[in-house]
């Protein structure tokens, strides 16, 4: 298989590269959104609010995963009623929610059986562990994340450039705006696993940020995310196994280096023209 | 004004920020081909109440009705989005059709009534040769004339003009005028500004608004304070 072969050629669990293939496809898509609704730091915010989910879910012996999403599915529905422009700028409250959750998911876990295993794997995550449940249930959360986006795109789109406007248009916009929050924290939530609570929205960042730089127009910085994405989660886990380190923040190093790299050189040198 | 005319009629409406009284029990009409001047000074409630005809905001108190399916066209004073989104110029105009693309083409397609309304629009704005820039790339002034072409192709029963012609050049602002001159006569007009030149838009009537509405006569808007050419001195 050209899959196996390439997994052994880069000396990665075939797991572990799908898992990184999938990721790659959610920083694309998802990550586009995030970066262009400036949605970096509430995504970051309702990462690590789930934390807090995740301590919970360990005490009461139901799996991390959900409560995780319970966490981050109440984050949103609680932000979603914000405009946008309010919601960028409500950094103290994001701020709170990123201290609250830590601190509530570090007390939770400290009372839970098997604590000092779980904390530094949900917070840097571990792709070696990756299962191949844990691929099934990934697959197909992110085929119903890219079919919600495409098939809402226009309404999507227009919702996250200008909502006032949209709702002139009669755009269910409160209920649109749900829908891009639930899209946001359900995706920092499928990527715990991968990376980490602490570097998953940085993950759903870096390849649109570095797409920006290289591309104009929305289709070309999605795919570019998705490329870009493949090449830093691909690249990462193959220099973590090569040099024995964690590939959470392996990847997430690359991918800062790459960023800084797109940002030092002049923009017209690496921009596609118009 | 007969009520099958009424397209927007506010009742007691007023609007608070925080402790702050913005609106205080306004009451107005707003009926098919109306042209009505919002007047005040900066910071008398102007672009609230406009925002509250538009549905942007919610009343604190009072009763607010809009005719079910009113199409709004707008030209805000302050764009709400982010330029640096990767939209092209004619994208972002077109989102003015985004009622109609929904309900005739959910499934995206060319509308060739849309594309002649694009294409007469962009014309008179003097747009052309900027359909495919995107907004990074325009000026403010281009800005402001691509707000006006997105309200307008919407070829709204109301249209609400909040100081429309501000980033604008003397050509430019002749060019807005004489489209809004050849707006169908049942097309609504509210324009919200602190400096009206009755040269070029003449109300049918006007409104002071300075937390609640006074009514300004329209033979005496020459003579008016915040009439263009009486408001600086």
């Amino acid at each position: 298989m050209l899959f196996d072969a390439l997994a052994a050629a880069l000396g990665v669990a075939p797991a572990a590269l799908a898992a990184a293939l999938l990721a790659s496809l959610l920083c694309g898509f998802v990550g586009t959104v995030v970066v262009l609704r400036r949605l970096v730091a509430l995504g970051g915010g309702i990462a690590h609010a789930a934390f807090g989910g995740v301590g919970l879910a360990l005490v009461l012996g139901f799996d991390p995963r959900a409560g995780a999403a319970g966490v981050a599915v109440l984050a949103a529905a609680a932000l979603s009623p914000l405009r946008r422009e309010r919601l960028a700028r409500q950094d103290a409250a994001i701020g709170v929610l990123w201290a609250v959750g830590m601190a509530a998911g570090m007390l939770l876990l400290s009372r839970s059986a098997n604590s000092d295993l779980q904390v530094e794997a949900i917070l840097f995550g571990d792709l070696a562990q990756v299962r191949v449940q844990d691929l099934v249930l990934l697959s197909g959360f992110v085929v119903a994340m890219i079919a919600t986006l495409l098939f809402f795109g226009r309404e999507l789109i227009a919702t996250a450039f200008d909502d006032e406007h949209a709702q002139l248009q009669g755009l269910p916009v409160g209920r649109l705006s749900f829908v891009l929050l639930l899209i946001v924290a359900l995706s920092v939530v499928a990527l715990l696993s991968l990376v980490g609570i602490v570097l998953a929205i940085a993950l759903l960042a870096i390849p649109p940020l570095v797409a920006l730089r290289l591309f104009r127009s929305l289709p070309a910085i999605v795919a570019g995310g998705c490329g870009i994405g493949l090449l830093l989660t691909v690249g990462g886990l193959a220099v973590a196994v090569r040099m024995a380190m964690p590939a959470g923040p392996t990847i997430i190093l690359l991918g800062g280096v790459v960023l800084g790299l797109v940002h030092v050189l002049p923009q017209r040198a690496v921009r596609a023209p118009r | 004004m007969s009520a099958a005319d009424a397209i927007v009629t506010l009742r007691r409406v007023s609007y608070r920020f925080g402790a702050d009284v913005v609106l205080e029990e306004i009451d107005l009409d707003l009926a098919e081909g109306d042209r009505l001047a919002l007047l005040g000074p900066n910071g008398g409630g102007k672009s609230t109440l406009v925002r509250l005809v538009l549905g942007l905001l919610r009343p604190a108190s009072g009763t607010l009705d809009r005719r079910r399916g009113l199409r709004l066209g707008y030209v805000p004073q302050f764009p709400a989005f982010d330029r640096q989104f990767p939209v092209r110029l004619e994208e972002m105009i077109l989102q003015g059709r985004l009622r109609d693309r929904r309900r005739s083409r959910p499934l995206g397609g060319n509308d060739p009534h849309e594309r002649q309304l694009m294409e007469a629009l962009v014309e008179r704005l003097d747009l052309g040769a900027l359909r495919r820039a995107y907004l990074t790339e325009l000026s403010g002034g281009e800005l402001k004339r691509a707000l006006v072409a997105r309200a307008l192709i919407a070829e709204p029963d109301l249209l609400i003009l909040d100081e429309p012609t501000a980033a604008l050049d003397e050509p430019s602002r002749r060019a807005f005028w004489q489209l809004i001159a050849a707006l169908p006569e049942r097309t609504a007009i509210v324009l919200a500004t602190h400096d009206l030149d009755p040269e070029t838009f003449l109300p049918k009537r006007a409104e002071l608004v300075d937390r609640r509405l006074e009514p300004v006569e329209i033979g005496s808007l020459h003579t008016h304070p915040l009439v263009c050419g009486h408001g600086h001195g």
